[in-house]
């Protein structure tokens, strides 16, 4: 069903900055949003630009390609033109290591 | 004057005058950077969020490239350009200054003198102050409101905030990016639920005392149920030397509520006319953009309708004019994000004189927009043989309950219609602008019957070549 | 990495060119090719013809270049060839049978494959072969091809030649993970001939692969019909670079099928070169599964009342996709011109995308017509509802339309027996795991 999968040591993640970790075939953007992480998709669901490049700022994460933004809990598009949300993924915290439940199938990245 | 002589001089803002810089009230330098942008904020006297968002933006604007598609943009200067200019009275200007074409035009148009003056950047103000001030009277008996942009930011800051940006935020492309870093001037309308404006608000009535729209930035909120139509521009040349126009306007349509935008863009052959429109429309709701672009050097231009909720519909009807020396990138967009949404799009495009005239448009349909209808029609003039015509159109289709169609066509006049009309006697100047004014009319009956008149004679104009 | 692939490839190129008796400069020709493949970059994916196809299938890394055809295994699967005037049969890319009636080749006609034809026709071979339509340097898989290729089929009409039968061809892959069709076909002045070649392979065998080719040239006042129908197995990624260049008067007709591979890109260029040039192209596409469909089509020009006209039917099941960049550009001084381009498309499947994306870029003034029209939707439910009144299952009654969609397309493609073969071909994946 899920398998709960070592992403990145949490230092390896400093407050307010996201990192792109590859994980069982999935490019995840992990983000410390004021000390708790947040997983979500790397790929924009708008143009698939790369989202782990992008900004965080309140509570949002923002595409560079062309600024669309989401919120970083509940995946929600929340400025255009972004519209679908990005999926999320749910983190845990284990002796100093983010943690991922990732649904089992192979997730390639789709073009 | 020749064509030729009348764009060279266009081209070059200095042979007008414009060297003495004391005119100026204020000036920032020249140029683009952190300096100068906090300098916009605090003349503006702006709210700590929005310095802070045209500080990010301008580090957006630094960090993206000049698109690699769409029209030459190589002559474009960043570096050597004003990006905020606060005007007097705006009497930097001799009428004598003014370039003959131009002043033909208001000749032939009819313009009252004291239009002109102020059309052209002369002389004293113009008496739509008085005006603006009636039509403000009478908005605030229904809860309309309907200012300059910068008087929203200051008397309306919570609405400002909550919208601003959403639409178009400084990210979307380079030019959003400038504009969200520099913007000045533009209007802010807000129509509470339910109200119906019967007049047409028009860009024109907002006096301010900055630059011509160099960097307007609009924002239209329409609640629930409500209408409004609101026109900028106008079809009489507009002289400035701000030879880099990018503005941004975004425009919300709530359940139910119907918002119209009319725009005729008449600019000076020297201008760079980049602009970034997009709207959201919601349940059952209606965006309609008129779009005609009749001068600037290069326009990129392609009003979007985000399709949000089921029931929303959006229209898009584009007319365009490229003569010597132009390029007219024009089009549209339609996004279908929900079900039972339905767009049209009609794009009118003329080249005469070697103009370059291109369509570019998108139609996309996100997964599950089930039971959508989009038409897309662009139709191509091309007068002689220098002239040029282009269709761009891309269709993402990823839901298969739609009926989605596209059609373009490019030609010339048609033999047969020109044979026809002069088998009646019609010599065949007469009957090519006969032709011609089929052809657009059904994107210029859409505009106001003042503009229409207008815009008909100033195609009319062009097709003579009397006016360059 | 680069130079053992080099090293890799130069030792296919020799056992290629040896085995097959190959003169010098053909030699030459292909190790040329072999450096220039090795300098050429593979696009980045932001070029608009690029953005939607994953380009990892372009990539050859780990794949077996050099498979030498096991005669033993291969053998002509035995067809009906009556109503044809000949014809060749191949499996990665050795000649398994080869037949020319009598009458034909009397007419001066050469219809062999490209080994026989360098060495029995060196003069008109070397004249052809990636020299006008199809150069090596059109991009890197092309480059690839002009190293590696073998097999293929010549088809020389002399001026005059008068050639009414069609002429047929079947390729196909079996041992091979990797494979470089080539097709070359030269009507000279006046002459008239059409070729059906079939491209075929199953998901049994080895083929991952390929990169092919089709050069065609048209010359005043010939006529060609060429129809191309391409049923690769569904785990093989194939890219084919498809160039005629049409003379004066001259006349293409060209009809292009497709239901294989897994991903799978066409460049089809119709260069209409001379006044009076026509070219009609058509294209039946049906996507399933996962499979991705990417067609970049292009009909230019270039001079005067020259005409074009495109006609893609696709058909798209599940979760495949289609994308189409087409363009056709009227440069300066091809006026009198007519030019169409029309796609109609059909998507079946839930998760079934398509995006056609015509483009139009006219430089010249006084063109006749030039316009284009592209439609998106699925199946009528009106139509459905009535087929099913006559007691037809859903599915049996979108199968019905989707077969009409196709045929109304098919007679674009000519009176061909490989009618047969398509409609065959269309049934066997139309009706295959329905949505």
């Amino acid at each position: 069903m899920f398998e709960l999968v070592k992403a990145a040591a949490t230092r390896d993640v400093p407050l307010g900055t996201v990192k792109v970790v590859e994980v069982s075939g999935r490019r995840i953007a992990l983000c410390n949003v004021g000390g708790e992480y947040f997983a979500v998709d790397d790929v924009c669901t708008h143009d698939g630009g790369p989202l782990g490049s992008g900004r965080l700022c309140d509570g949002e994460i923002e595409c560079p390609r062309h600024g669309g933004r989401f919120d970083i809990r509940s995946g929600r598009a929340t400025v255009f033109p972004a519209i679908n949300a990005i999926p999320t993924y749910p983190v845990s915290l284990n002796e100093g290591n983010v943690m991922l439940s990732l649904p089992e199938e192979a997730g390639g990245r789709n073009v | 004057m020749t064509d030729r002589k009348a764009i060279e001089i266009a081209e070059d803002g200095y042979k007008w005058g414009f060297h003495d810089e004391a005119k100026y009230l204020f000036r920032t330098e020249k140029g683009l950077s952190r300096k100068v942008v906090q300098e916009i904020a605090g003349i503006k006297e702006e709210p700590e969020w929005m310095r802070e968002m045209r500080l990010r933006a301008l580090e957006v604007f630094e960090s993206k490239p000049m698109p690699a598609w769409g029209p030459d943009l190589s002559a474009v200067n960043l570096d050597e350009m004003y990006y905020y200019a606060r005007a007097s009275d705006r009497a930097e200007r001799d009428w004598g200054d003014v370039p003959d074409y131009i002043r033909r035009t208001f000749d032939r148009l009819g313009i009252p003198e004291a239009e002109r003056k102020f059309l052209a950047g002369v002389g004293a103000q113009y008496d739509s102050e008085t005006v603006y001030h009636n039509i403000r009277q009478e908005l605030s008996k229904q809860g309309v409101i309907f200012v300059d942009m910068d008087t929203a930011v200051r008397e309306y800051p919570d609405l400002v905030r909550r919208y601003f940006g959403t639409i178009v935020p400084p990210g979307d492309n380079k030019f959003s990016a400038l504009n969200s870093a520099v913007w000045s001037g533009g209007s802010f309308i807000y129509v509470p639920e339910g109200a119906r404006v019967d007049v047409p608000l028009q860009a024109y009535f907002r006096i301010n005392a900055e630059n011509i729209g160099q960097f307007e930035r609009t924002l239209i909120i329409a609640e629930p149920g409500s209408f409004v139509h609101y026109i900028e521009g106008c079809t009489a040349p507009i002289y400035t030397s701000n030879s880099l126009h990018a503005a941004v306007v975004e425009v919300i349509v709530k359940k139910g509520a119907r918002v119209r935008y009319s725009t005729v863009q008449n600019w000076s052959t020297n201008v760079y006319n980049l602009v970034t429109k997009r709207s959201v429309a919601y349940e059952d709701a209606v965006i309609e953009w008129v779009d005609g672009n009749l001068g600037s050097k290069v326009t990129m231009k392609y009003p979007a309708i985000y399709l949000m909720e089921p029931g929303a519909r959006g229209e898009v009807l584009s007319l365009s004019f490229a003569g010597r020396g132009q390029h007219q990138d024009a089009g549209a967009k339609a996004v279908h994000a929900a079900p039972y949404t339905n767009s049209v799009i009609t794009s009118k495009s003329i080249s005469k004189d070697g103009g370059r005239a291109s369509y570019r448009g998108l139609v996309k349909a996100y997964r599950g927009a089930k039971g959508i209808r989009s038409s897309v029609r662009c139709d191509a003039l091309l007068l002689d043989e220098d002239s040029r015509s282009d269709t761009y159109p891309t269709m993402e289709i990823d839901e298969r309950d739609v009926t989605i169609s596209h059609e373009a066509s490019v030609s010339k006049v048609s033999e047969e219609q020109l044979f026809y009309l002069r088998s009646r006697g019609i010599d065949e100047q007469e009957a090519t602008k006969m032709i011609v004014n089929g052809f657009v009319e059904p994107v210029v009956k859409e505009l106001p019957m003042e503009y229409a008149v207008e815009l008909n004679r100033l195609i009319e104009l062009q097709l003579e070549g009397a006016i360059g | 990495m680069l130079s053992s692939v080099a090293s890799r490839e130069q030792q296919a190129i020799e056992e290629i060119s040896a085995r097959n008796d190959e003169p010098y400069w053909l030699l030459q020709h292909r190790l040329k090719a072999s450096c220039l493949y090795g300098d050429m970059m593979l696009p980045t994916g932001q070029e608009e013809e690029w953005r939607r196809t994953d380009l990892r299938a372009a990539n050859v890394d780990g794949l077996d270049l050099s498979a030498e055809p096991s005669i033993a295994a291969a053998e002509a699967p035995s067809r009906d060839e009556e109503g044809y005037g000949g014809h060749i049969v191949q499996q990665d890319g050795l000649t398994l049978d080869r037949q020319l009636t009598g009458d034909i080749e009397r007419q001066g006609v050469v219809f062999s494959d490209l080994h026989a034809a360098a060495r029995e026709q060196p003069e008109l071979f070397r004249a052809h072969f990636m020299t006008e339509a199809v150069q090596p340097i059109a991009w890197k898989l092309v480059a690839l091809h002009a190293a590696l290729w073998r097999g293929g089929v010549f088809l020389y009409a002399p001026a005059g030649a008068n050639i009414s039968v069609p002429l047929h061809a079947r390729v196909g892959a079996a041992d091979a993970e990797a494979i470089f069709p080539h097709t070359l076909v030269v009507a000279e002045e006046g002459s008239t001939v059409t070729l059906v070649e079939e491209h075929d392979s199953d998901e049994s065998g080895r083929h991952r692969f390929g990169s092919g080719v089709v050069e065609i040239l048209v010359r005043r006042g010939a006529a060609v019909r060429y129809v191309g129908a391409q049923d690769w197995s569904r785990r093989a990624n194939a890219f084919a670079t498809i160039r005629a260049i049409v003379g004066e008067e001259g006349k293409l007709e060209l009809g292009l099928v497709a239901t294989g591979g897994s991903i799978s890109k066409t460049n089809v260029e119709v260069i209409l070169s001379a006044p009076g040039a026509s070219a009609s192209i058509a294209g039946l596409f049906l996507a399933s599964g996962e499979q991705h469909m990417s067609y970049v089509t292009l009909q230019d020009h270039r001079a005067r009342s020259t005409t074009s006209d495109l006609l893609l039917k696709s058909a798209i099941k599940d979760s495949a996709q289609l994308v189409w960049n087409g363009l056709t550009r009227i440069r300066r001084g091809a006026g009198e011109s007519d030019a169409n381009q029309t796609s109609r498309n059909l998507l079946l499947g839930e998760n079934a995308r398509v995006a056609p994306i015509p483009v139009l870029e006219i430089e010249a003034y006084d063109v006749a017509r030039c316009s284009h029209g592209a439609t998106v939707s699925s199946v009528d439910e009106e139509q459905l509802y009535y087929i099913m009144s006559r007691g037809l299952s859903r599915r049996e009654a979108t199968e019905a339309i989707v077969d009409g969609f196709f045929r109304e397309g098919l007679d674009r493609l000519g009176p061909v027996r490989a009618h047969d073969f398509i409609g065959r071909v269309l049934e066997r994946r139309l009706v295959a795991k329905a949505a």
